[in-house]
């Protein structure tokens, strides 16, 4: 048999479809959707359950990341300083014009000028040296004063990135050289009494922040495979209606669209539920840390509340976005693998 | 309307083909039988012409449309255009009889207002009238079969493929759908019917293609002509 029968092209086909009434159709998905997630009931609440804990955690450890880091970063500026020592007779004009180009540096947050006369007042106030000894430098008609360094305080924003200063400090043609006191500059480029202190801070705030980022790589890989899992058995359980959809002309994104709607909820009341679980442990812990250190206690909780409060509305969204993007991704990759044309 | 030119379908790890060079050519407007037992290919032909499965060889063109030249994503469309019950009738059984059937066109993206004013309709067509609201589960086989049609029918198709609709109904409600169906052909839709049941098939006068072992084996309408 041969054919002559006209075949009209496939366009034909897709044109003779009526207009498509977009937000018709993703209305009726939603509509699928919620009534998917009420038809699972006891499954979307498990799902619903990991998922806050999920949610939660990274709330937690992004509050304690941003705690962490902004106590190291005021210690770091406030606490710790490098020392810049310069020849007593350094005229003070070359002393603003020094601390006016090492502020150049992005790294440096501020300079403070140590004057002699100011070193001299820290010194007799610490006692550090006795009458004998005091007598000894003075009995040569020598002045003490005269012989104390003028330095200058760095106070950089981060310590591990002082390459550059020490290039402009040390390098070839530094201005910095002719007044430099090189007796004690190379001993005494570092100081501080809190070097210490920071630096096991800061290794503390890594740390906490790799752990924070280990338990939410884990919850969320939890979270991913118990709500594959469970828009899975929802694909199963209803496989014979997802067969009949197809069948009957329904598109790709029609079947799969309440699967990812379902989810999407999921993701909506855990972050909502995370929120203000997260927020109500954040504002329970924030005024104990606060009492407990004092107005100069170690623990800056500045940043936190700015980002809490301050910006509230677009924490609320990001973490409710998040919840979104986690159930979208995992209901994802449940539909495509059952729902192949 | 209906044309396939020598169409072969081999499923993977089988040792011979469902389907062997089939030929059949359905004019608009015809009701044709499908006859053969169990294995004869019958299933595989109502699975080529709703695409689910592509011919191994063989040309398929059903309402002017070359499968040849159909896409993925052209399938769902295609599928709008053919009325397709089945035997097990493929109801959703958390929707109620309205529901189930105006899913069909809410697919399509019917508005609402289409579907209020269509669906009433076709169920008073196939006598479900009143029986709007009851769920899958409380309707009988007959029943649940006039809600497959009522589904079928009710974006206007011009071609209706029945796949075994009398297999698990008594010989009297077999009867009364397989009169349905001979309303709805009445109507201009051209009606395909796939069945083993060779008692409906003797009282029917139309148009028998009989298939045995992938193979066309009779066909009332070249008999006819030969005549």
């Amino acid at each position: 048999m041969r054919t002559n029968q006209k075949t009209s092209s496939v366009r034909q086909l897709r044109h003779s479809e009526p207009m498509r009434r977009r937000s018709l159709m993703w209305g009726r998905i939603v509509k699928y959707g919620v009534s998917n997630f009420v038809r699972n009931g006891w499954l979307s609440l498990a799902a619903i359950v990991v998922m806050t804990f999920t949610l939660l955690t990274v709330f937690v450890a992004a509050a304690a990341t941003v705690t962490l880091n902004d106590t190291v970063q005021t210690t770091k500026v406030e606490k710790m300083d490098l020392a810049l020592y310069l020849r007593p007779d350094t005229p003070d004009d070359v002393q603003n014009d020094l601390k006016t180009a090492l502020e150049q540096d992005k790294n440096v947050a501020y300079v403070e000028i140590h004057s002699k006369a100011e070193n001299k007042a820290k010194l007799d106030a610490s006692a550090q040296i006795d009458d004998e000894t005091r007598a000894l430098i003075e009995e040569d008609g020598s002045n003490i004063e005269d012989i104390l360094p003028i330095y200058l305080s760095i106070h950089v924003r981060d310590i591990a990135e002082i390459d550059g200063l020490r290039a402009m400090v040390d390098g070839e043609g530094s201005q910095f050289k002719a007044y430099q006191d090189a007796n004690s500059y190379e001993k005494q480029f570092f100081h501080g009494e809190n070097q210490k202190t920071v630096q096991n801070m800061a290794n503390l705030a890594n740390m906490a922040q790799m752990i924070g980022f280990i338990l939410g790589a884990v919850f969320l890989f939890i979270t991913i495979l118990v709500i594959f899992n469970t828009i899975r058995i929802a694909i199963f359980a209803r496989r014979d209606e997802i067969e009949m959809e197809k069948l009957i002309g329904a598109e790709k994104s029609y079947v799969r669209g309440p699967f990812l709607v379902e989810a999407e909820i999921y993701g909506i009341i855990s972050g909502i539920f995370a929120l203000g679980g997260g927020y109500a442990l954040i504002l329970t812990i924030l005024p104990s840390v606060r009492d407990g250190n004092g107005a100069t206690g170690g623990i800056s909780t500045t940043l936190l509340s700015t980002v809490m409060i301050d910006f509230m509305p677009a924490v609320i969204v990001g973490m409710i976005l998040v919840g979104i993007i986690i159930g979208n991704l995992s209901a994802r990759l449940a539909v495509r693998k059952y729902l192949k044309y | 309307m209906i044309f396939l030119d020598r169409v072969s379908k081999k499923y993977p790890r089988t040792a011979r083909p469902a389907l062997e060079k089939f030929s059949l050519q359905v004019a608009p407007g015809e009701f044709v039988i499908i006859m053969g037992r169990s294995g004869a290919g019958k299933s595989t032909i109502l699975k080529l012409l709703t695409r689910e499965e592509k011919p191994t060889n063989g040309k398929i063109v059903v309402g002017g449309i070359d499968y040849d030249d159909l896409h993925d994503r052209d399938v769902p469309l295609l599928r709008r255009r053919i009325g397709v019950v089945f035997q097990d009738y493929k109801l959703l059984p958390h929707r109620t009889v309205y529901e189930n059937v105006a899913f069909a066109m809410e697919i399509s993206g019917m508005t609402n207002r289409e579907i209020e004013l269509n669906v009433p309709k076709i169920l008073e067509l196939v006598g479900l009238k009143g029986k709007e609201d009851k769920f899958p589960r409380h309707l009988s086989g007959g029943e649940s079969q006039r809600v497959a049609i009522a589904r079928a029918m009710v974006r206007q198709p011009k071609i209706l493929i029945a796949d075994e609709p009398t297999a698990n109904l008594d010989d009297e409600t077999s009867i009364e759908i397989v009169k349905l169906l001979i309303k709805i052909n009445r109507y201009g839709t051209t009606v395909l019917m796939i069945t083993h049941d060779t008692n409906i098939v003797k009282k029917l006068r139309h148009r028998v293609v009989q298939i045995a072992g992938g193979r066309l084996v009779g066909d009332t309408a070249l008999k006819k002509a030969v005549k």
